[in-house]
């Protein structure tokens, strides 16, 4: 995977973003890449669970929620392979402007209504470009209970009414919540958990994604 | 297996949205000489579909708010007129054009008179500082060393008004509402 920087966005809160965020984040670090992580979040979440003990593992975290966010990100994807930004859960400048620049997008979703409902608002943005921009994007189901009926439903309608959703999805598991008392993700703590297992899942489906767009600009540009 | 059968949760398509995005404002159309509104019908439907649930209700209130933003412009470029009454002659001509166009798009009948009427009503007593600010301020061009900032201020005035009285305008109209003084000032 190209150096690239990585959007975790949906304008709803409690989605899952920053738990997203520092996972995969935590999962490249562990696999031998370089990875960095944007705080966007004026709650700065992910800036607290790196002030605790094991403060993610090492992977570093840049605080910042200003409308310059993406000039930050633009600077450490040269220092970085991977650069994750988390950003806010409603809709602002720093989110619109780290969409403009960024690769990929992951847009967390709960399978609930509301969650869908606010979820659209932000692929509406995507669809429609940002920036003069239209970065890819992939839905990724969180906080599913496993083998759900309403979890399925909402998946298939996603993919009928056209919107991308990776195959994998985060279950939702009390050990990221026990994880975080830590300053750590589930992959931290133990790399062959099942929650460790989702979040490599859904890295991996990132990876080829990015690896498949860089394949994609170097052929046009060949 | 599902047994359970959900309603959808997934209400707009990939295919809307582009759509949305992709479709030209709407066209004015001839200028209708009555008061009444297309039917009460319309007005209901147009009254309980909210603009964020309904495609085409959102299409033609972004459709609305572009209308406003053109005319608040001309509006602060007419206000800018170095002629005292003048300029605020050439604004309510322009504010009376803007609900016109605010009327095709709604499909709302249109009447110039009555129109001018509920404007001037608007500036002059329901917004009391609007003609009351633009009016100082062409005064102000009467004073010498004064008159850059009574142009600057009249101009400022005037497309924030044609704003405001645009905005007004759009929730009359998504409310299914027809031109009508009294209902408009209510709000």
């Amino acid at each position: 995977m190209a150096h690239s920087i990585i959007t975790v966005a949906t304008m709803k809160g409690g989605s899952g973003k920053s738990t997203l965020a520092s996972c995969l984040a935590v999962h490249w670090h562990l696999k031998g890449r370089r990875a960095a992580i944007i705080d966007a979040d004026p709650q700065s979440t992910l800036v607290r669970l790196a002030a605790r003990d094991k403060a993610l593992g090492g992977v570093p975290v840049i605080e910042d929620a200003t409308d310059d966010a993406f000039k930050t990100a633009q600077r450490l994807v040269g220092e970085y392979d991977t650069v994750v930004i988390d950003t806010p859960g409603f809709r602002s400048q720093a989110t619109l402007a780290c969409l403009g620049v960024t690769d990929f997008v992951l847009v967390p979703v709960k399978p609930s209504p509301f969650d869908v409902d606010r979820m659209l608002d932000t692929l509406n943005v995507l669809i429609n470009g940002v920036s003069g921009r239209r970065p890819v994007f992939r839905c990724v189901l969180t906080q599913t209970t496993r083998d759900s009926v309403i979890a399925k439903h909402i998946r298939s309608e996603l993919a009928e009414a056209g919107f991308p959703v990776l195959d994998s999805e985060m279950t939702n598991r009390v050990v990221y919540a026990e994880a975080a008392l830590w300053g750590a993700t589930p992959n931290l703590l133990d790399r062959k958990s099942p929650a460790a297992r989702e979040i490599a899942a859904i890295a991996d489906e990132v990876s080829q994604i990015c690896e498949s767009m860089t394949h994609v600009k170097r052929a046009a540009s060949a | 297996m599902n047994k359970k059968r959900f309603p959808k949760a997934v209400l707009r398509t990939a295919d809307e949205m582009r759509e949305a995005s992709a479709a030209p404002a709407s066209a004015p159309s001839g200028n209708v000489i009555e008061m009444t509104p297309k039917s009460e019908a319309t007005a209901h439907v147009t009254a309980q579909s909210g603009p964020s649930t309904d495609p085409a209700t959102a299409l033609r209130r972004r459709g609305a708010v572009a209308i406003v933003e053109r005319y608040a412009n001309y509006s602060a470029i007419g206000g800018a007129i170095p002629v005292p009454l003048a300029n605020a002659a050439a604004i309510t001509a322009l504010l009376v054009r803007m609900v016109k166009s605010l009327s095709d798009l709604y499909g709302v009948p249109f009447e110039r008179n009555r129109t001018r009427s509920v404007i001037i009503g608007l500036m002059g007593g329901a917004l009391p500082t609007g003609f009351a600010t633009i009016a100082t301020s062409t005064i102000a061009l009467f004073v010498p060393g004064v008159n850059v900032l009574g142009l600057a201020v009249s101009s400022v005035t005037s497309g924030a008004y044609a704003r405001s009285i645009g905005q007004l305008f759009i929730e009359h109209f998504e409310n299914g509402a027809a031109l009508d003084l009294r209902s408009i000032i209510k709000r």
